[in-house]
């Protein structure tokens, strides 16, 4: 019986070996895309008012490592990018982009009050994170990277998304922002 | 039959083969790492490439002093599961017996049963064990598996958080929110046998932002097969139907009502000892209402959640029980400050069980009783070091009407070196309070020859008096989250004291089977042992479009021994309910066209000490293969035991009847959504 499993998977495993570049890992393309973001959004003009960069910083666990830092003293409308790692939420309100790590889990609602009415994106790959007031949730289907934006939760803190970035949304929840 | 050691080797074969492929891999692609030309791509284009994509479990549970293993509904779908028990495989520490077609024995770390008493299992925060027969009715938990976004298995201890009969492990099922479940599901399925099965769910915007869903769905499973290849008669057949409902969310608020009502038959031949077999359906029927609604504290973020529950279940003409249930939570989670992070909730259950007999195999002391149960818990998670050692102190007190009041107490020890190693330690308290059926229930067992006599019957008698049984147990676990894939290990020993045991009560002749004496089991609170054990658990996305995973448990289960010829022989009787290894292994393979092909491998060793024929070891593989036709149809045809090994897993318990059989099983399964 084992022998006869086994016929049945070997093939397959070389057969899907022989192919041409490697893809990129989840976090490698996450780390693109959360740049994207910061390309995609408006911030009122105080937010971005106490520092020169656009921050994008990581609440909880990293799971970019290089990936994210990488992408440091890239421009997005004109500033640098720069990458933090606060302690804390409440230390995250001075940030343009939240990513919230999945290790945040069980604090995801506490994160997300503390954010509440910040001028700062939350992002995150969580499940469930738009249905739970976050603004954007990466979704990975038939291994490419999807969003899900919640409207009501974006016009909270006070942001406005390109139309491009609606269009190219997975799903979006919410009503129209005002 | 096939020995393990044939098994083995033949896994060993498989490892060096799939780990050659891996390694070759993962050389040429760090090679290739760079994220250079990614930067150029416009936000259309970076959504047209593939990743590697990688479990994200031990990353989210990388915060976690605790055995905690997620199921996703992506494990869920691609593992072909039609029920929880058979998701649940996945998890190592789990032990999944299927006795009959809808019968399952779940537990974690020992004390495997019909009804395992000492593990919680609840849907939406909503507990499903009941008090009646201490421990889950499988039959009766026929879910929308479509609708679960994850199930969450704590292994050992998690009273203090989770509370009542949270012991060897907490099963935590999630569904999705309403706004989740969009558009409309069609999914009709058959067996191999003629069995067909239909789903039906509807999921609506509402204005404002919420959401709404309402489900329907059958239950129609074949029956097993009796050891002379005859029907064991004990096929599964029922409904359920129910809705849930959303508020929109933005921060921290929202609301959530949520209900269901359903009715299943799962009917099985008793053995009634010397009094012969009974052909007797088991109906259940049941339903819920939940609410819950989390809202923003002047400081940190409070949930309360309530619900009222009705569950029914008659045993043909012989016996039946009604528990209705109200229950009322609540919790609040403080924001971290000064290193400390505060959680505290109170907790108020009121459970009234209600039970009918009419044969003398059951006879209950009380007709009804109503238990009151009262909890507070509060933890703090202290930060040692920033990012790298943390410490969890927390107690739950638990006070019940029949019972003194317990205090459940834990302290975990999270150590994270790097940003992917975790390594974790706990010690935690724990404490079982006897059921309604624990006190007041006396059961016929079965009849076995007891000298000087040549047959007699053996009843479990009730006792009123019994204390909370209790757990002392530690535990080291380490897990690492690589680049494609995660690892987990556990050591674990679960020390038990007060245990709810037997002694002989007495003899008396004639006792309810004329002319057969009867041996009275007197249940106490005077058996201890210990079950100790490894865990092991891993994922691995060898190259796109393949995953493999694995879990593997060894567990040592022994009772301390006693003079006691009685107290030795029950004690003997719940150890060898648990096999000392099992393994389940799978790969998730994506075949070009929108196909998918799924392997899973599932060894159990055996049982020992069981009656004759007895519960051999088994190995069983599932295939699965589905395909997707546009947006929106995918079509699965599912093998279960593809090899057509005929095999029993469990002797069944607290309701004894002959061993049943499974054989192989096709299922044909088309998935609308629309």
């Amino acid at each position: 019986m084992r022998w006869r499993l086994l016929l049945l998977l070997l093939p397959l495993l070389f057969a899907s070996s022989v192919r041409a570049a490697p893809p990129p890992t989840e976090y490698q393309l996450k780390a693109v895309f959360l740049l994207n973001f910061a390309r995609y959004v408006t911030w009122p003009d105080a937010a971005l008012a106490d520092s020169e960069a656009i921050d994008i910083c990581v609440l909880g666990r990293d799971p970019f490592g290089e990936h994210l830092t990488g992408l440091e003293a890239r421009q997005a409308q004109g500033r640098e990018v720069k990458v933090h790692f606060p302690a804390a939420p409440e230390q995250a309100g001075e940030c343009e982009v939240v990513f919230v790590s999945a290790s945040e889990q069980r604090r995801l609602n506490a994160i997300l009050r503390e954010l509440e009415g910040r001028p700062v994106l939350t992002v995150s790959d969580i499940e469930g994170f738009v249905e739970a007031g976050g603004n954007i949730g990466l979704v990975t289907v038939d291994d490419r990277i999807r969003f899900d934006i919640n409207r009501n939760a974006v016009s909270a803190q006070h942001l406005k998304l390109s139309a491009q970035l609606l269009k190219l949304a997975r799903r979006l929840i919410g009503q129209e922002g005002d | 039959m096939r020995t393990g050691n044939h098994w083995l080797r033949d896994m060993a074969f498989l490892n060096q083969r799939t780990l050659g492929v891996g390694v070759l891999l993962l050389g040429l692609s760090s090679a290739a790492g760079a994220t250079g030309h990614l930067l150029d791509l416009s936000l259309e284009e970076l959504g047209d490439i593939q990743v590697l994509s990688v479990s994200r479990k031990a990353q989210r549970l990388a915060d976690t002093a605790a055995a905690v293993t997620v199921i996703t509904a992506e494990d869920i779908r691609r593992s072909g599961a039609r029920s929880v028990p058979e998701a649940l495989r996945l998890v190592p520490g789990v032990q999944v017996a299927q006795i009959g077609a809808g019968r399952w024995a779940v537990s974690v770390r020992g004390f495997n049963s019909r009804f395992a008493s000492k593990l919680l299992v609840q849907v939406d925060g909503r507990s499903v064990y009941s008090p009646m027969f201490s421990g889950v009715f499988w039959s009766a938990q026929t879910l929308m598996m479509e609708d679960i976004e994850r199930i969450e298995v704590v292994r050992g201890p998690g009273a203090s958080l989770w509370g009542a009969n949270a012991v060897n492990g907490v099963i935590n099922i999630v569904t999705h929110k309403a706004v989740a479940t969009m558009g409309a599901l069609v999914r009709a399925s058959i067996d191999d046998r003629g069995k067909p099965e239909l789903a039906v769910r509807q999921g609506l915007a509402l204005d404002g932002g919420g959401a709404l869903r309402v489900y329907a769905h059958s239950i129609n499973r074949s029956a097993f097969e009796t050891a002379g290849g005859g029907s064991a008669r004990d096929e599964q057949t029922g409904w359920r139907t129910g809705f849930r409902l959303d508020s929109a969310a933005t921060g921290a608020d929202h609301w959530t009502v949520s209900g269901d009502a359903y009715r299943q038959r799962s009917p099985e031949v008793l053995a009634l000892g010397s009094a012969g077999s009974a052909y007797s359906p088991f109906d259940f029927e049941g339903a819920h209402l939940l609410a819950q609604r989390s809202w923003a504290m002047p400081v940190g973020v409070a949930s309360l959640r309530g619900y009222v529950d009705y569950a029914d279940v008659v045993l043909g003409a012989l016996a039946g029980a009604t528990v209705y249930s109200g229950d009322l939570d609540f919790q609040h989670r403080l924001p971290a400050s000064g290193g400390h992070e505060w959680i505290w909730g109170l907790g108020l259950r009121h459970q009234q069980v209600s039970v009918r007999s009419e044969v003398s195999v059951f006879d209950f002391m009380k007709d009804e009783a109503r238990m009151q149960t009262f909890s507070a818990f509060v933890q703090d998670e202290i930060e040692l070091l920033p990012q790298q050692l943390r410490l969890t102190l927390g107690a739950r007190l638990e006070a019940r009407n029949t019972t003194r009041p317990q205090i459940q107490p834990t302290a975990r020890v999270l150590w994270s070196p790097t940003s992917r190693d975790t390594v974790w330690t706990q010690w935690s308290r724990a404490a079982r309070t006897p059921s309604y059926g624990d006190l007041y229930a006396s059961l016929v067992t079965g009849s076995q020859p007891y000298p000087p006599f040549a047959l007699a019957t053996l009843v479990s008698q009730a006792n009123p008096q019994l204390e909370p049984e209790t757990l002392n147990a530690v535990e080291l676990g380490y897990r690492r989250q690589f680049e494609r894939g995660n690892a987990e290990a556990v050591l674990f020993r679960h020390r038990y004291s007060r245990l709810i045991g037997n002694t002989l009560g007495g003899v008396r002749t004639p006792g309810r089977f004329p002319p057969l004496p009867e041996v009275i089991l007197l249940r106490d609170n005077h058996s201890a042992a210990v079950s100790e054990g490894v865990e092991l658990g891993g994922e691995l996305s060898v190259m796109r479009g393949l995953r493999l995973g694995a879990a593997y448990t060894a567990m040592r289960f022994s009772f301390d021994a006693s003079d006691d010829p009685v107290r030795a022989g029950a004690s003997d009787t719940v150890a060898n309910r648990n096999a000392d290894h099992w393994l389940s292994a799978w790969a998730r393979i994506d075949l070009p066209g929108a196909q998918e092909l799924d392997l899973q491998l599932r060894h159990v060793g055996a049982l020992t000490g069981q009656p004759s024929p007895g519960v051999a070891a088994y190995t069983v593989a599932d295939l699965r293969y589905g395909r997707r036709f546009g947006r929106h149809l995918d079509i699965a045809l599912s093998i279960t035991n593809l090899f057509d090994e005929r095999y029993t897993a469990f002797d069944s318990d607290y309701f004894p009847s002959a061993y049943a059989y499974d054989r192989r099983r096709i299922l044909l399964t088309g998935r609308w959504m629309f």
